[in-house]
C-alpha cells in the first residue's frame, strides 16, 4: 500500500489538511478547481471511502500524510 | 501396616501439592503487587525505571514501569524485547505483552540513533501487526539517545516502518467529519483499574489551541480509561517562554482536599510533552508557581 496517492495527489491533501479548500488549492497549483475535484474524488475512489474527512484518516493510518 | 504407610503417603501427597499451590499463587500476588503499584511507584521515587508499554484488558498500550536491570544499551533493548512477549505477563498481571513466541528476534543494531530490528518472516503473519509496531516503537524510544526505530524482516528493510518515531501515535482515535483545522493532540489518561498512564493520539476538527484542547478534553473520562481533571477547572491564561510552557488554572484544579494530586498534574504535563516540543511544564493557581514538572522525568 505505499505510494498509493501520486506526487499531485500528495500536493493537494497535503493542502487541504492545511486549511485550504478547492479554490486556494486550484489557485495555487494553477489547475482548474474541477481538476482538484477530480483528483480528491481519485483518492476517495481507491481508498474505497466517502468523502474527504474519512480520505484524510485513511491517509494518515497508511502514513500518506502525517498531521 | 500397608493402610498406615498407604495413609501416611496419601496425606503427605496432599500436604504436598497445598504447599506447591500456595507457593504459586504467593509468588504470583507479590509479581502482581509489583505491577498494581505502578503509579505509586512513578510518583513517590526517583529510581530510574525503565517504562515500557503493554496490553491492557481494553486493548490499550499502556505505559507500565519496570526495573530493567542491564549494563549496556544492546542489553538492555534485548531486555525491553523479551518484556514484550504475549506470554511474558499473562499469569502475572492484567497486562499482557504482544510479540508472539514463533517470532524470532534474529538481531538488532543501534546505527545513528536508530534502532534497527531484524525479526523472522513470521512478523508479517501477525494480524496485531501494527499494535505490536506501536508497543515496540514507543517502548524502545523511552531510551536515552535513541530517535527511531526500523523494522527488517530477513534482513530486508519493510520500508513503511522505516525510521518510525512517536508521530505514529498511539492508541489512535480519530474523531473528525471534515478537513478544516484538524489537529493531532496527545492526551494522557489513567487505566480502568487505576494503575498505569495510557497515552491516546486523538485526531479531531478543533480551532482552538491545542492546550486548550487538552485541558478541556481531559475534563472528561472516557468508556474505559480515568481522567482526575475536575468539570470546574479552568485554564486561566498560558504562555510558551524558551521551551517552557506555563500554565495558569483556576482553583478547580484543586481537589477537595485544596490540593492538587500527582495524577492530575502529569497527565497534563504528560501531554503537553507528547503534543509540543516543550521540555518543562510550570503550573500556577491564580498566578501562584505550584509545581515545574520537566520532560526526563516522566
Amino acid at each position: 500500500m505505499n505510494n498509493i496517492l501520486t506526487p499531485r495527489e500528495k500536493e493537494i491533501f497535503k493542502l487541504l489538511i492545511e486549511n485550504y479548500n478547492t479554490k486556494t488549492i486550484a489557485k495555487r497549483l494553477k489547475i482548474s478547481e474541477k481538476t482538484v475535484r477530480n483528483h480528491i474524488s481519485n483518492v476517495m475512489q481507491k481508498l474505497g471511502v466517502n468523502g474527504r474527512a474519512s480520505a484524510v484518516v485513511e491517509l494518515i493510518k497508511l502514513k500518506e500524510l502525517s498531521i | 501396616m500397608n493402610q498406615i504407610l498407604g495413609k501416611f503417603y496419601k496425606t503427605t501427597l496432599i500436604l504436598f501439592f497445598l504447599l506447591a499451590i500456595y507457593t504459586i499463587l504467593n509468588v504470583n500476588q507479590k509479581e502482581k503487587n509489583i505491577l498494581r503499584t505502578n503509579l505509586e511507584l512513578e510518583d513517590i521515587t526517583n529510581l530510574n525505571t525503565d517504562k515500557v508499554y503493554l496490553l491492557d484488558k481494553n486493548g490499550y498500550l499502556v505505559k507500565v514501569d519496570v526495573f530493567l536491570d542491564s549494563k549496556t544499551p544492546d542489553d538492555k533493548i534485548k531486555k525491553i524485547l523479551d518484556y514484550l512477549r504475549v506470554n511474558k505477563h499473562q499469569k502475572t498481571t492484567d497486562l499482557k505483552g504482544y510479540i508472539k513466541e514463533n517470532i524470532k528476534i534474529l538481531d538488532y543494531k543501534i546505527e545513528d540513533k536508530n534502532i534497527k530490528i531484524n525479526f523472522s518472516k513470521d512478523f508479517l503473519k501477525d494480524p496485531q501487526e501494527k499494535q505490536v509496531i506501536t508497543g515496540i516503537v514507543y517502548s524502545l524510544l523511552e531510551l536515552e539517545g535513541i530517535e527511531k526505530v526500523s523494522f527488517l524482516v530477513e534482513n530486508e528493510p519493510l520500508k513503511k516502518y522505516s525510521n518510525l518515531t512517536k508521530e505514529i501515535g498511539i492508541n489512535n482515535e480519530y474523531i473528525m467529519d471534515n478537513t478544516n483545522n484538524i489537529k493531532k493532540i496527545v492526551l494522557y489518561y489513567i487505566d480502568s483499574t487505576n494503575n498505569y498512564y495510557v497515552p491516546v493520539t486523538k485526531y479531531l476538527n478543533d480551532e482552538r489551541e491545542k492546550i486548550e484542547i487538552i485541558i478541556d478534553e481531559l475534563k472528561n473520562t472516557k468508556k474505559n480509561l480515568i481522567s482526575f481533571i475536575n468539570n470546574a477547572t479552568e485554564l486561566l491564561n498560558y504562555k510558551e517562554e524558551e521551551n517552557v510552557l506555563y500554565l495558569n488554572f483556576n482553583n478547580g484544579l484543586l481537589d477537595k482536599n485544596k490540593e492538587v494530586t500527582e495524577k492530575v498534574l502529569n497527565t497534563i504535563a504528560y501531554s503537553v510533552f507528547d503534543t509540543y516540543k516543550i521540555n518543562t511544564v510550570i503550573f500556577e493557581i491564580n498566578n501562584e508557581k505550584l509545581k515545574m514538572i520537566q520532560k526526563n522525568n516522566n
